[in-house]
């Protein structure tokens, strides 16, 4: 069962916002006050809702579902106004120009005002405002980014800082040691490059966190087909039959191209053995162009299981 | 002068394949030519073959050309360390500059600037004797690639120090200024010191890197430069292209070529399975992924007219003739371009 703060790590390209999403409606549908929270330049998710893009300030998509998007900057405003209540000194020092361009120079002060956010939303705002998200669904920076969130904690105690920030970084390193508090997911599709990065990068986010990710996401799963033998198949023969050359060449190519992914989705299986795995079909197995909502609603329903019966 | 071709493109539809296909055909026409691969999936190692490509590179011999390739993976943290060396006074600066923790981080997050410094990377090659005639950079997938170029603003803040370095001064000398007791209740003095000995020994390094970045931008409007826009059958994919072209019109550029990879023939819209036998399932991926690949392909005439090519690579080829089927590939793409330029 998954823990109140989910990371929703991977690629580029995989459908990490889709995957988001879903596991956020599908804990909104259990009742949990769920929040989306999305660090990028853009917000895929509200369009899918039907509501208009969502900056800092969150944003409801259907009862008890909620986005947004990230801001060092609103963060820190956020940080100091609402948490220390040291307005005056937020607009005389903080807002500044140049500390402004220091904070963003710095690195890892983004990265651990995103974790000392995700932290405040959950625990600490029920002083400050009264209330807090019973979830929080991660839709983290592609993987690079997103796995060395997890390090910054420990990169800032290598920087040897001082002040506020101790503070913040020891209650973000508790939040993210306590797999009661925080799990990690990894999306992938059954792509070459989102399977290779996904190995690549699981032993990081496993030794940066303390434990590995709690599930792999395998999404655009093409497992509905059967096994799909790489030398081809019967029916394959069978399907071509009558067709001129080109088209049936293009008929094995389509073939070739699933059965790889088939491959690759046993293949990454068996090096993360003893991982849990959820399928998500791939769309173009099930109808021509679903709305993108039916796809995160489908997905809901894969992920569900994830957080548990309630 | 060095003939500069910018493959650009989202992530997964083959990118680095086609300009690893456009490299061999231009090295197939007796040019000495460079392929730079600033994507950090690193798929130009199985693109060519290739066990070993990184920041120094290796050259490639290729059937019935008179020069070897060379190809070369862009390695931000060493070519960055490399530049920070030569600008330094000694060894043991240099020695110093590896160890200090911020450059340690600071080199980690150069992935995200990482096509800033493939295209000053590119400057360094095309003027590393002996000169190349070609150079094709791969660049990084989605929309960075460009957006550095249009909006560099962040990467010059990351490396010009004079900010910082004006309040190093200011913490040093004890005239701690509002704005530093601000920093220092934030971060701790630490922060200050370790930035403060990070801008000094970089000083000379930005000063270089500033000028290839400047080279590089004018050398991306030259007329001998192409840039060939990789796309694939999904929206996503057509999506990134056409952001990427609004990107490059901001910068008065235009794509020479579009390529559409991976296209299945159209005449398979025609095929109709035998009843039975068949999954259900395979016959709507085909139809599907055929009404996928024209709606993509429409969008991109509608955007680009004439320049957009279908490529049938496959993803799939033969180990024992993947040079000669990657350079047959390139011919057409690298034809196209140079008729636009």
């Amino acid at each position: 069962m998954l823990p109140p703060v989910v990371f929703v790590l991977g690629k580029g390209g995989v459908g990490r916002s889709t995957v988001a999403a879903g596991l956020g409606l599908a804990s909104a549908r259990q009742g949990k006050r769920t929040l989306v929270m999305q660090w990028a330049l853009a917000d895929p998710v509200s369009p899918w809702f039907g509501r208009p893009a969502a900056g800092y300030a969150a944003q409801a998509l259907l009862a008890g579902l909620e986005t947004m998007r990230f801001s060092a900057e609103a963060a820190l405003e956020q940080y100091f106004v609402e948490h220390l209540h040291l307005r005056a000194f937020h607009r005389a020092f903080i807002a500044n120009r140049h500390v402004r361009k220091v904070t963003r120079a710095a690195p890892g002060l983004e990265e651990l005002m995103f974790l000392g956010t995700i932290m405040w939303l959950t625990t600490l705002a029920r002083e400050d405002r009264g209330w807090v998200y019973e979830r929080v669904v991660v839709d983290a920076p592609a993987m690079g980014h997103g796995a060395s969130l997890f390090a910054i904690p420990h990169a800032t105690k290598l920087l040897g800082l001082g002040g506020l920030l101790v503070t913040e970084t020891e209650r973000v390193s508790a939040m993210l040691a306590d797999p009661k508090r925080t799990a990690a997911l990894v999306v992938t599709t059954p792509d070459e490059l989102a399977v290779e990065e996904t190995l690549e990068f699981w032993p990081r986010v496993t030794r940066d966190l303390g434990r590995p990710p709690a599930a792999v996401v395998m999404n655009r799963d093409v497992s509905a087909l059967g096994p799909l033998p790489r030398e081809g198949c019967a029916w394959l023969i069978a399907a071509g039959e009558g067709l001129a050359p080109e088209p049936r060449a293009g008929l094995s190519r389509v073939y070739a191209h699933l059965a790889r992914r088939a491959e690759r989705e046993r293949g990454l299986q068996a090096r993360l053995s003893g991982v849990k795995t959820v399928p998500v079909a791939d769309a173009l197995l099930l109808d021509a162009s679903p709305a993108p909502i039916d796809v995160v609603g489908r997905a809901a329903a894969a992920l569900a299981p994830l957080w548990g019966l309630l | 002068m060095t003939r500069l071709t910018v493959v650009l493109g989202s992530g997964g539809v083959g990118k680095t394949t086609l300009a690893a296909a456009i490299a061999l055909a231009a090295t197939r026409a007796g040019r000495r030519t460079v392929l730079l691969g600033a994507d950090p999936a690193r798929r130009l190692r199985s693109a060519l073959g290739l066990e070993h490509v990184g920041d120094a590179g290796v050259d490639v011999a290729v059937p019935g050309a008179p020069l070897a390739l060379h190809a070369s993976l862009l390695e931000p943290s060493i070519a960055l360390r490399r530049w920070a060396s030569v600008a330094l006074a000694d060894d043991a600066a240099a020695a110093r500059l590896a160890r200090n923790p911020l450059f340690i981080v600071l080199a980690d997050r150069l992935a995200g600037f990482g096509d800033a410094i493939a295209c000053a990377r590119a400057v360094e090659l095309a003027e590393t004797l002996p000169v190349p005639d070609e150079i094709v950079l791969d660049t990084a997938p989605g929309l960075a690639a460009v957006e550095l170029l249009t909006r560099p603003q962040r990467l010059m803040e990351l490396f010009d120090g004079r900010v910082v370095q004006s309040l190093v001064r200011l913490a040093r000398f004890g005239k701690a200024g509002r704005t530093v007791k601000a920093l220092a209740r934030l971060s701790g003095a630490d922060l200050l010191r370790d930035l403060g000995e990070l801008v000094s020994a970089m000083e000379g390094t930005i000063a270089a890197l500033v000028r290839r970045l400047e080279r590089a931008r004018a050398w991306l409007s030259d007329p001998g430069t192409s840039l060939v826009l990789v796309c694939g059958s999904t929206d996503e994919a057509a999506d990134v292209t056409l952001a990427l072209a609004e990107q490059l019109k901001a910068l008065s550029l235009s794509p020479a070529c579009v390529a559409l990879n991976r296209a299945l023939p159209d005449s398979l819209a025609r095929w109709e399975p035998p009843a039975g036998g068949v999954p259900a399932p395979f016959v709507r991926y085909v139809h599907n992924q055929l009404a996928l690949q024209r709606r993509v392909k429409e969008r991109l005439v509608a955007a680009f007219g004439g320049l957009v090519r279908e490529v049938p690579e496959s993803g799939a080829l033969e180990e024992s003739s993947r040079l000669e089927a990657l350079a047959a590939l390139g011919e057409p793409l690298r034809a196209a371009s140079r008729r636009a330029s």
